[in-house]
Parts: C-alpha cells; sequence; structure tokens
C-alpha cells in the first residue's frame, strides 16, 4: 500500500519564494499521476518533498496515514528515475541493480533473487555482464528501472525519465513505462513537459502553475472539461471570447459577445455578469458564407461572423487564422483533407459546439495575468 | 535580406562525414527549416554557414559573394544555439549589445533597436535582470534579440526552441515567423520536430546522414515524400505491404490476407510494395455511414483501442489481419469505444507507394526497439 497525502504543503526557499503553496491532493495507491506545468510551477519541487531532500515550510505529507517529516529519504521507499542516466559507468548491469539491495544489507540469496527478478521483468537478463557504455539510451532508462523495482520501492518518481530520448523511441517507451508501472502495482509520479506525454501515461494529471494547483484530473477531464482558464490555456490550444451572460436556462447560458449572441455550457454564472469562454480550437467548426449571408443575423447556427485571414498547412492538420467582427482573431484547426480551401478575405460563420465551450468568471486581475506562467 | 548559396559543400571531421555534397540556394527573406535526427547534420549545415567551421570542399555564397574563407565575426550573421548562450554575467540588456559594442556601431541607434526588439519579444522591463532571474522562453527571446540587434541579416537558429516547454515552444513558434517575415529576414532553423519545422517554414530540408534527401515546402514534402524514411519521418503511419494488381486501368494493391486497396501509382502489375498511409489521413465512421461517405477505399474494421492525447485521438484499429493506425481531431464525434464496429475511409492519393526494393536500399536507418 503507498497511498500519498499533501495536506497543505507549501514550501517557501529563503525569505520569499513559494515554490509550491498549499498543496492539498490524494494520490492513490497503484495511480499512474503526472505533474505538468510552465517551468519554474513547482513540479520538481513537489517530486524533491516526496522525495525528502526538501521538506515542507508548513503542512504535512503521508504516505499510508505515516507522517513523513521525521522519516530520512532511504527510509521512505522511494526509487528515482531521472532524465540523465544516474547510473554507475564502472558497473555491470547487474551490479547496477544489485546497488540498492545491497546498500540495504539484504543476503547475499536474497540480492541475486531480486537482481534477477528486476532484470527479467526490463527483459534486461541477456544483457546482465554488459557494462553501460556498450548499451543504448533506453536500456541505461531500463536500468535504472531494474534498480528500483530490486530495492522493493513502491513508489516510483519519474523526473523527465524520457527527456534524452528521441520521439519515436519515447512513444514506445511510454506505453512499456505505464505497464511496467502497472504490472507491479507501483505509485509513480512523474514530472514531464510534455502534455502528450502526461496526457499518454497517466490516470490523472496535476495542472500546476505559480506554485500551486491548479486542476487535478482524468487526461479526457483536462481536455473536455477544464474548470479554469489556465487549464484551459495551458492544456492544448484555446481562444478565448470575453462576453456578458444575457440568459441562463438549465444547460446552456447565452452570452453576448461584441453584437452575437451564442449559447456555452452553463457553469453557474448569473445573468449580468462578464464571463470569459473558453474554446478549443479543433472545436470550431468553419462554414463559407456569401457577402449576402454575412449581413442576416445567424439563427440556425450557434455561431459568430468572420472573416479569413491566413490558411496554413501543417500536415497533421490545417489552421486557419479568422478575425471575427469585434477584431478579436481566433485559430480553428481543422482536418488536413477538409476539401475547401480558406483564402483571405473569405467570409465564414465560426460554428461553435455549445456542450464544449467553457464559461468561467472574468478574471478580478484581467486575462493576460490569469494566463500568466 | 541576403540571398544563401552552398555550392557541393562537404565537411569531415577527420574520417567521420559531417555533411557530404551539399547543394542548396535559400531565397532573399526566406525561412528555411533543416529537418532531421541527431546526427543527420544539421547543426554542421549551420555552422559551415555561419561561418564556425569551414568546408573540406566546396564553397558558401551570400548574395553571389563567395564568403568560404571570411571570418564569422564579418559575415553578419546572427546565431541562436539551442542552449541560449548568454552572457551569465551580463544583465540582459548588456547581453544584446555586446554585438554592437564589439562591432563599434553606434550605441544610441543600437540602444533603440534593441528597445524596439524588446517590445517586439515581450521582454520589456527584463533588461537589467540576468539570465539566471528569468525563464527559458525570456532567454531564448534575449538570445534572438541579441543576435538580430547587430544588423544581422541572415539569422542561423540552431534548435533554438528544444529545450523549451511544449506550450512556450507553440507561442514561440508563431512569434519567431512573425518577427522573421516582418523583419524582412533570411532565416536557417535547424529542428528535429516535423511539426515546428511544418510552422515556421517557407521550405523544409529533410536531412540523412549528412545529405539533403528531399527539398520542399511543407505540402510538397508531406504529399509527396520522396522515399520511406522521410514518409515515415514525417510523422505517424501504417505500412500496409503487397502486391501491385492493375485492373480496368486502376491500380491496387493486395496482401496477403485479401485487403485489396484502391491506389495511385505508376508501377507495375506484379511488382511488390508497401501502401504507407499517414494516421491523420485514416478517417473513422460509425457502420452506419457506410453507404454516405465518399472515399476511393471504404473498409470494414474495428477498434482496438483509443487514447486522447490533447488535440487527437489516437486509435489503433484492426483491419483485415493488420493493425492501423489513425489520428482523428478530437473536435469530431466518432466511435472509440473498444471492439466497435466502424468503417475507414481513405482515399487512392493518401497511399504513398514504395517499391520494396527502394525500401530495402533506402531505408538503413537503425532503429532501436524497445
Amino acid at each position: 500500500m503507498s497511498e500519498i497525502h499533501f495536506q497543505h504543503v507549501t514550501k517557501i526557499f529563503g525569505r520569499k519564494v513559494e515554490a509550491v503553496k498549499d498543496l492539498s491532493f490524494i494520490i492513490e495507491d497503484g495511480e499512474y499521476i503526472s505533474l505538468i506545468g510552465p517551468s519554474g510551477c513547482g513540479k520538481t519541487t513537489t517530486l524533491r518533498l516526496l522525495a525528502g531532500t526538501i521538506l515542507p515550510t508548513r503542512g504535512r505529507i503521508f504516505f499510508d496515514n505515516t507522517a513523513m517529516e521525521n522519516i530520512s529519504i532511504q527510509d521512505r521507499n522511494i526509487g528515482f528515475v531521472f532524465q540523465h542516466f544516474a547510473i554507475f559507468p564502472h558497473m555491470s548491469i547487474w551490479e547496477n541493480v544489485a546497488y540498492g539491495p545491497s546498500v540495504r544489507g539484504k543476503s547475499k540469496k536474497d540480492i541475486e533473487h531480486l537482481v534477477e527478478k528486476a532484470l527479467k521483468s526490463l527483459q534486461l537478463s541477456d544483457k546482465a555482464e554488459l557494462y553501460p557504455i556498450s548499451l543504448s539510451a533506453p536500456d541505461w532508462q531500463k536500468t535504472a528501472l531494474a534498480r528500483v523495482l530490486a530495492s522493493e520501492s513502491r513508489i516510483l518518481l519519474l523526473d523527465e525519465p524520457l527527456g534524452a530520448l528521441d520521439q519515436k523511441i519515447r512513444e514506445e517507451f511510454q506505453v512499456f513505462l505505464r505497464n511496467l508501472v502497472k504490472k507491479e502495482r507501483l505509485t509513480a509520479i512523474h514530472v514531464t513537459h510534455d502534455q502528450a506525454e502526461a496526457l499518454t501515461i497517466s490516470d490523472r494529471v496535476v495542472v500546476m502553475n505559480k506554485g500551486q494547483l491548479v486542476q487535478i484530473g482524468a487526461p479526457t477531464d483536462l481536455i473536455f472539461t477544464p474548470s479554469n482558464i489556465f487549464t484551459s490555456f495551458f492544456v492544448g490550444e484555446s481562444d478565448f471570447l470575453v462576453g456578458v451572460v444575457v440568459d441562463d436556462r438549465e444547460k446552456y447560458s447565452e452570452v453576448k459577445v461584441g453584437n452575437n449572441i451564442i449559447k456555452v455550457s452553463n457553469m453557474g454564472i448569473e445573468r449580468g455578469k462578464r464571463v470569459v469562454v473558453a474554446i478549443r480550437r479543433e472545436f470550431f467548426q468553419i462554414e463559407k458564407v456569401s457577402v449576402e449571408d454575412k449581413t442576416r443575423q445567424d439563427s440556425k447556427h450557434n455561431s459568430l461572423p468572420g472573416v479569413v485571414i491566413q490558411e496554413q498547412f501543417l500536415g497533421l492538420l490545417k489552421r486557419i487564422k479568422i478575425k471575427l467582427e469585434n477584431q478579436q482573431i481566433i485559430e480553428a484547426k481543422i482536418h488536413a483533407k477538409n476539401p475547401i480551401h480558406f483564402k483571405e478575405h473569405d467570409n465564414v460563420r465560426v460554428i461553435i459546439d455549445p456542450d464544449s465551450a467553457r464559461s468561467f468568471s472574468y478574471p478580478k486581475e484581467g486575462i493576460v495575468s490569469a494566463l500568466e506562467m | 535580406m541576403v540571398k544563401v548559396k552552398l555550392k557541393d559543400v562537404t565537411k569531415y571531421f577527420g574520417k567521420d562525414r559531417g555533411v557530404e555534397n551539399i547543394n542548396l540556394s535559400i531565397d532573399d527573406g526566406e525561412y528555411l527549416a533543416v529537418l532531421g535526427v541527431t546526427g543527420a547534420g544539421k547543426t554542421t549545415t549551420l555552422y559551415l554557414i555561419a561561418g564556425l567551421l569551414s568546408p573540406s570542399n566546396g564553397c558558401i555564397l551570400f548574395d553571389d559573394k563567395d564568403v568560404t574563407k571570411l571570418p564569422a565575426e564579418d559575415r553578419n550573421v546572427g546565431f541562436v544555439f539551442e542552449e541560449y548562450n548568454l552572457f551569465p554575467r551580463m544583465n540582459v540588456e548588456s547581453n544584446v549589445l555586446f554585438g554592437p559594442i564589439v562591432k563599434a556601431l553606434d550605441l544610441t541607434d543600437s540602444r533603440q533597436i534593441a528597445r524596439e526588439m524588446f517590445s517586439l519579444l515581450n521582454i520589456v522591463g527584463k533588461e537589467q535582470n540576468f539570465p539566471d532571474e528569468i525563464s527559458g522562453g525570456q532567454k531564448q527571446r534575449v538570445a534572438l534579440a541579441r543576435a538580430i540587434v547587430s544588423n544581422a541579416n541572415l539569422l542561423v537558429m540552431d534548435d533554438p526552441l528544444r529545450a523549451l516547454d511544449a506550450k512556450i515552444r507553440e507561442i514561440l513558434q508563431v512569434e519567431l515567423r512573425k518577427l522573421v517575415k516582418d523583419l524582412g529576414l533570411t532565416c536557417i532553423h535547424a529542428t528535429h520536430d516535423t511539426h515546428e519545422a511544418m510552422r515556421v517554414a517557407d521550405r523544409i530540408a529533410v536531412f540523412k546522414d549528412g545529405e539533403i534527401v528531399q527539398i520542399g515546402t511543407p505540402e510538397e514534402v508531406y504529399n509527396h515524400p520522396i522515399s520511406l524514411y522521410v514518409a515515415n519521418f514525417l510523422g505517424e503511419s501504417s505500412q500496409i505491404e503487397g502486391e501491385i494488381v492493375i485492373e480496368n486501368n486502376e491500380s491496387f494493391l493486395k496482401n496477403s490476407s485479401g485487403l485489396r486497396l484502391k491506389i495511385d501509382t505508376n508501377l507495375k502489375t506484379g511488382t511488390k510494395a508497401i501502401a504507407l498511409v499517414p494516421a491523420e489521413l485514416v478517417n473513422v465512421f460509425d457502420i452506419s455511414e457506410k453507404d454516405k461517405i465518399n472515399y476511393d477505399n471504404v473498409i470494414d474494421a474495428q477498434i482496438i483501442s483509443s487514447k486522447c492525447i490533447g488535440e487527437f485521438y489516437e486509435i489503433d484499429i484492426k483491419m483485415h489481419d493488420l493493425t492501423i493506425k489513425s489520428k482523428e481531431l478530437i473536435g469530431r464525434k466518432i466511435p472509440l469505444k473498444e471492439r466497435s464496429k466502424i468503417v475507414c475511409g481513405i482515399d487512392k492519393d493518401d497511399f504513398r507507394i514504395f517499391p520494396i526494393e527502394e525500401e530495402e536500399s533506402n531505408d538503413q536507418e537503425k532503429t532501436t526497439k524497445i
């Protein structure tokens, strides 16, 4: 069992650098969690607090209801894997993996058993006698993982573990890593700057900014139902429309944006209040309209009128840059094979799917500050 | 503001090949992306252009003038490195003004240009900060300002966004292209990231083992990859091996499991070939839509698994005895449950066809299997 509980954890470096602020969340036993956020958001500090290399200034961390403040690093039963392979170059793979159990004072027989089991699990058995220099980068990371298993750690901390690998290998390793964690029933906490990696590998993802937890949820929650402006901005790409709520029904609210009214998800914001509507760029649908249609009120669609600025081909998809009537520029991502070509000055209607349009109270500090990283 | 030409440029490091026979013309004001894996020769090419290395053979021309022997400092090239390389003991402003001071340019003018650069690059207010007090994205903006401020008319960037977070990278890709175009600079940008290359560049040069294997606009390179290597490098694809059959003037690829795909090719009947289809061109529909969709190939299939990776769903599909990958933008409503019965629509010109002999000689890339 390795449930981890962060209770109002704050870490202040020096006098006033608050690296982590009032962090509270629970990581369940056997869960795979990723931490994402811009550089300096507190991801690595959180990992170091877990490891015990630094202690919280305030708040407490529990492993299975045991408070960790008086428990040293070596007694926390934690394994680490870093971006830069911390394996000993002068030791064979077997010796590297045996290092953990041997410093823990295990008997020779136990060490042999643990090492062989770990090497088998990582498919390294036939490379046991080799030295790191004759192996590839993925095998170094596998050695580091085998060492964690041989040390019988139940919690695995990963700091950009795939950062040094080429893209294709990285994608294969993501699947491998997740399967390993699940098979060995470890609890894993993985820090990465690669969002796709976090979304692929994890059960839940923690989004952090400026030392605070912004949202925690399943990958699909972060994409489809972000709970705040920052998550909408940071996870994937969204555009933000500013308007005023003019009506609220059960499921949807009506928001006036410029001279137009659009239907968006009702997120409990009262009539008359200013809102920011966040829409992911994949959810815009673009249709060409004639000049006559442009001036006509569009009652059939939930849409905003606009003019195309540019179409950019990107292989995987096309990006269409559009200027709305209120002069705001948005960008729609559409399928690369969409047969319609959009040209500069084309009049279009930007159709909005109300279920995917999330509305949030207009931040007191303004949008730019709310999105500051 | 300068036209760059490389003629038969070769560089060896001792016995090791850096690049071989590079012939490349970059137009005035053009944005060229140099794309390839680690060790493909990208950095060597950039260093040769900037004058940080000299070629073993061949020559380099700027505006038809031979600069092969011209030292780096006289080439007027602004260079941005992956690791920023800012002077840690100088503040942001001194870092940016270092070039103009060394070159003895008019400092009043340079300060004015620097101020404009700070505002263009959104780093106003950081002038007095030291490099370790600003974020990675800001450091790279400072490096960019430093590269441009000394009247550089050619900007050379070696994987400038590699060390940055995904979000900042996306933002800077857009900013970079805009800046280069606004200032009318000629720009060469090396990257290992296909998406980045497509996003920033007018043309892309794909490097492999020290040679250029293909050069063209993003659309050309993507739609008409010259080899299996380039096609695979550009993104995630599925491969189907089979034999070409021509019936009633139409070409098909038949595989051993009875799959028969309509394709577009000049290859003759009986030729063994690989049909490669990028994941994003495999369109997934509910089985009920089978009669409504209009594709050259409409194939029954089944979902094996699907996952959402941000802007796309990545879907593994069982089609006859093959596993095919699909990527669908998340805005579309499609069946995603395991074992759902679906149809796949693929147009014939979406298959990239390569005869198998070519594949064997061209694709010698060593891949490490996990």
